[in-house]
């Protein structure tokens, strides 16, 4: 097994405060390993923490104990500005909800993770252009999110979440807002990106046809 | 895109927000700029005008009133002083210039004063070093010799009206008005504002406000137009003494039966070496019939008075400056809420905490500065825009683009107060920023991520 750009997590384990002061474990000593280039599907009721791990993972998240190393680096030995460098090179999220920056066009808000990992602006819009065009989206770069269909948006923040070719690719219920043609195309996309920058994917999903493509699955909150 | 352009989108995606905000830090900017590029001309001005008239010498009475009067034509003239003063004056060895001034009639609003035309053969200069210059035409006509008739006549009357009896008329009357020649030169705005030219027949009114009071039934005619000096005498007409003193009204008022003389408003000194300033002052003070006062020390006095007004103002002005933009951070600040979000998202693909500190501190300070230099820009415009109603009203003409150094220190070289300015307003917005971004830096990314509920 090597460790080498893989993705191991052990006995993370994480409380949430309540507003009426107790503690609820929301995930409790979760480890697996995702080797290189494979990918993973997380699923559990709703409430049940798929969204506290993803950011657990994606360092934004400290968990309580355990730890998650990503390409050797063990995340939350990293003091947070390195750790905030960290991900924006290799790290993409694509969030349950898009997330895409409204203010900032469609290759702006693609180009973002690109520009925080200290790349020159106009080679982070050369890449993030080029990634649209492979996307279907070459007419749209200068949209405002608003402007785009859900299914447009969708593939933005795709986009967005592999310009950095990153190690690690976390997607929070990718197809949840699609219709089934579309989240079928984002499936793919997805997937077929992975592959080519080969990033370990771990997806959250509550939907059974998404969950029969995966081989490796994890099933989070079974305590309650 | 860098974090410039982050700013710029930000910014400009709240366009109403960010004019409105920067609007208020240019009025508040505009009035320190107007404040202080006025109170600096106003100083500047009165300075120069109080140095390029060394000594005044008129009746005995306010030295201010004095000094407003003949430099500025400001105020009321204080009265009159004996001809024959000014005489001692004129043929005094110590002095080299004596220039009479006779003041009280105007022509539309514009002061006219009664002189020779020793203001324009000899180096009389209302600026240091600045003679006057006519632009267009000539010189009035100026008859030394018929002057001194007319004054001898003058005084006979004078003579003549202190006796109890009335045996005066008929004593050496004569009617010189058919004699004089009657000509005028006008400052620079008069001709302006008035549009006259060459050859143009004026006629003054008696008495300086406004020309309601009865005319003179004389005739002017325009012979010279100055060039401007930007001082008070860009707006007087001047003539000749005698055609002054020909009018039957002046030779009324302008009786001294007391010393049986003729009244002169004042006489502006040029001593021929400048330490007899110092010396001759004191002692013309000592004669009861006239005073004589140094310009430039009776300005100084005024300067302390208005210097301090000026930093009352200042203040104010400063305040605002500091209430505006305490404002923008303020409107940035309830912003902040509904862009927890994207801050987050910032973080999430990777900004750091101090980014996102740099970016809202970024925009209170651009925001500021940007209606900053717009109020600078507006407080010179609004100099210029009311540079003639302060020159009716001050006696000067305030430049809009004059420089206006601030100093700070004897090592350091004086810098323009447009740059003191912007730095402050950069100093004091990036501290006021720190209130919003101060929220952006500790935003929890995890829990703004969330989808809105
Ligand atoms: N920042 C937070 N502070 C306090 N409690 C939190 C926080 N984030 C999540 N929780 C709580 O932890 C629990 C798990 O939340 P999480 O978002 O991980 O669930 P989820 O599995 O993603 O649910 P869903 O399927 O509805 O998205 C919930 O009860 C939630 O209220
Ligand atoms: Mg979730």
């Amino acid at each position: 097994m090597s460790s080498d750009t893989a993705l191991v997590v052990e006995g993370v384990t994480k409380a949430w405060r309540s507003p009426s002061g107790t503690d609820r474990r929301v995930l409790d000593h979760v480890g697996f390993v995702v080797e290189r280039g494979s990918s993973m599907c997380v699923t559990g009721g709703s409430g049940s923490g798929k969204t506290t791990l993803l950011h657990i993972l994606a360092g934004l998240v400290n968990p309580d104990a355990g730890s998650v190393i990503l390409g050797g680096q063990s995340l939350f030995t990293l003091g947070e500005a390195a750790r905030d460098r960290f991900r924006a090179r290799h790290i993409g999220y694509m969030f349950q909800v898009f997330n895409l920056v409204g203010m900032l066009s469609a290759m702006e808000n693609v180009a973002l993770p690109l520009v925080f990992a200290g790349e020159s602006a106009s080679s982070a819009q050369t890449r993030a252009g080029a990634l649209l065009e492979r996307l279907g989206l070459s007419g749209k770069s200068d949209h405002r999110p608003q402007a785009l269909s859900v299914g447009e948006q969708q593939r933005v923040a795709l986009a967005r979440a592999v310009v950095a070719e990153p190690w690690l690719l976390l997607a929070d219920e990718p197809t949840a807002s699609l219709d089934p043609a579309n989240a079928e195309m984002a499936l793919e996309l997805l997937a077929s990106e992975a592959s080519r920058t080969g990033a370990s994917t771990v997806i959250v999903t509550h939907d059974p046809a998404v969950r029969a493509r995966f081989a490796l699955q994890l099933t989070v909150g079974g305590g309650t | 895109m860098n974090l410039l352009s982050l700013i710029l989108r930000s910014l400009s995606s709240r366009k109403t927000s960010t004019l409105l905000t920067a609007l208020g830090a240019a009025l508040g900017v505009a009035l320190v700029s107007a404040v202080v590029v006025l109170g600096h001309e106003v100083e500047s001005s009165y300075r120069n005008s109080g140095s390029g008239f060394p000594m005044i010498v008129g009746p005995k009475g306010s030295p201010m009133q004095l000094v407003l009067n003949t430099v500025y034509h400001l105020d009321k003239s204080p009265g009159l002083m004996p001809y024959r003063a000014y005489e001692e004056l004129r043929d005094a060895r110590w002095v080299r210039l004596a220039v009479p001034y006779a003041v009280g009639d105007s022509f539309r609003g514009f002061r006219v004063v009664g002189t020779t035309d020793s203001i324009f053969t000899e180096r009389f200069t209302p600026l240091p070093k600045q003679p006057l210059v006519i632009a267009q035409g000539r010189a009035f006509k100026h008859d030394s010799k018929f002057l001194n008739h007319l004054i001898d006549d003058l005084r006979g009357k004078a003579v003549a009206a202190s006796r109890p009896s009335s045996e005066s008329s008929g004593h050496h009357h004569h009617d010189h008005s058919h004699e004089i020649i009657a000509e005028a030169v006008v400052g620079a705005t008069v001709a302006r504002e008035l549009g006259l030219k060459i050859g143009d027949k004026i006629e003054p009114t008696h008495g300086v406000e406004g020309g309601k009071d009865h005319k003179h039934e004389h005739l002017w005619t325009l012979t010279g137009i100055l060039a401007p000096t930007s001082t008070a005498i860009d707006r007087l007409v001047f003539i000749s003494l005698e055609s002054f003193f020909g009018i039957e009204d002046h030779q009324q008022g302008a009786l001294l039966p007391d010393s049986g003389d003729v009244g002169l408003s004042a006489a502006i000194v040029y001593p021929a070496a400048a330490t007899q300033r110092a010396i001759m002052l004191p002692r013309l003070n000592k004669r009861s019939d006239i005073q004589a006062v140094s310009p430039s020390e009776v300005i100084r006095g005024l300067l302390d008075i208005v210097g301090n007004v000026d930093k009352v103002l200042l203040l104010e002005a400063v305040l605002a400056v500091i209430v505006a933009v305490l404002g923008t951070a303020v409107a940035i600040y309830n912003l902040m809420n509904e862009r927890l979000r994207e801050i987050a998202i910032l973080r999430a693909v990777g900004a750091r905490r101090f980014q996102v500190l740099l970016l809202v501190v970024g925009e209170s300070v651009f925001v500021a500065s940007l209606g900053a230099i717009a109020g600078l820009a507006a407080g010179r415009g609004l100099i210029a825009a009311v540079s003639d109603r302060v020159a009716a009203t001050a006696g000067f003409v305030p430049d809009p683009l004059a420089y206006v150094p601030v100093s700070l220190g004897d090592s350091v070289p004086a810098v323009p107060f447009e740059v003191i300015t912007l730095v402050a307003v950069v100093v004091v917005s990036a501290i006021a920023g720190l209130l919003p971004a101060a929220k952006a830096y500790s935003a929890d990314v995890a829990r703004h991520l969330a989808p809105p509920t």
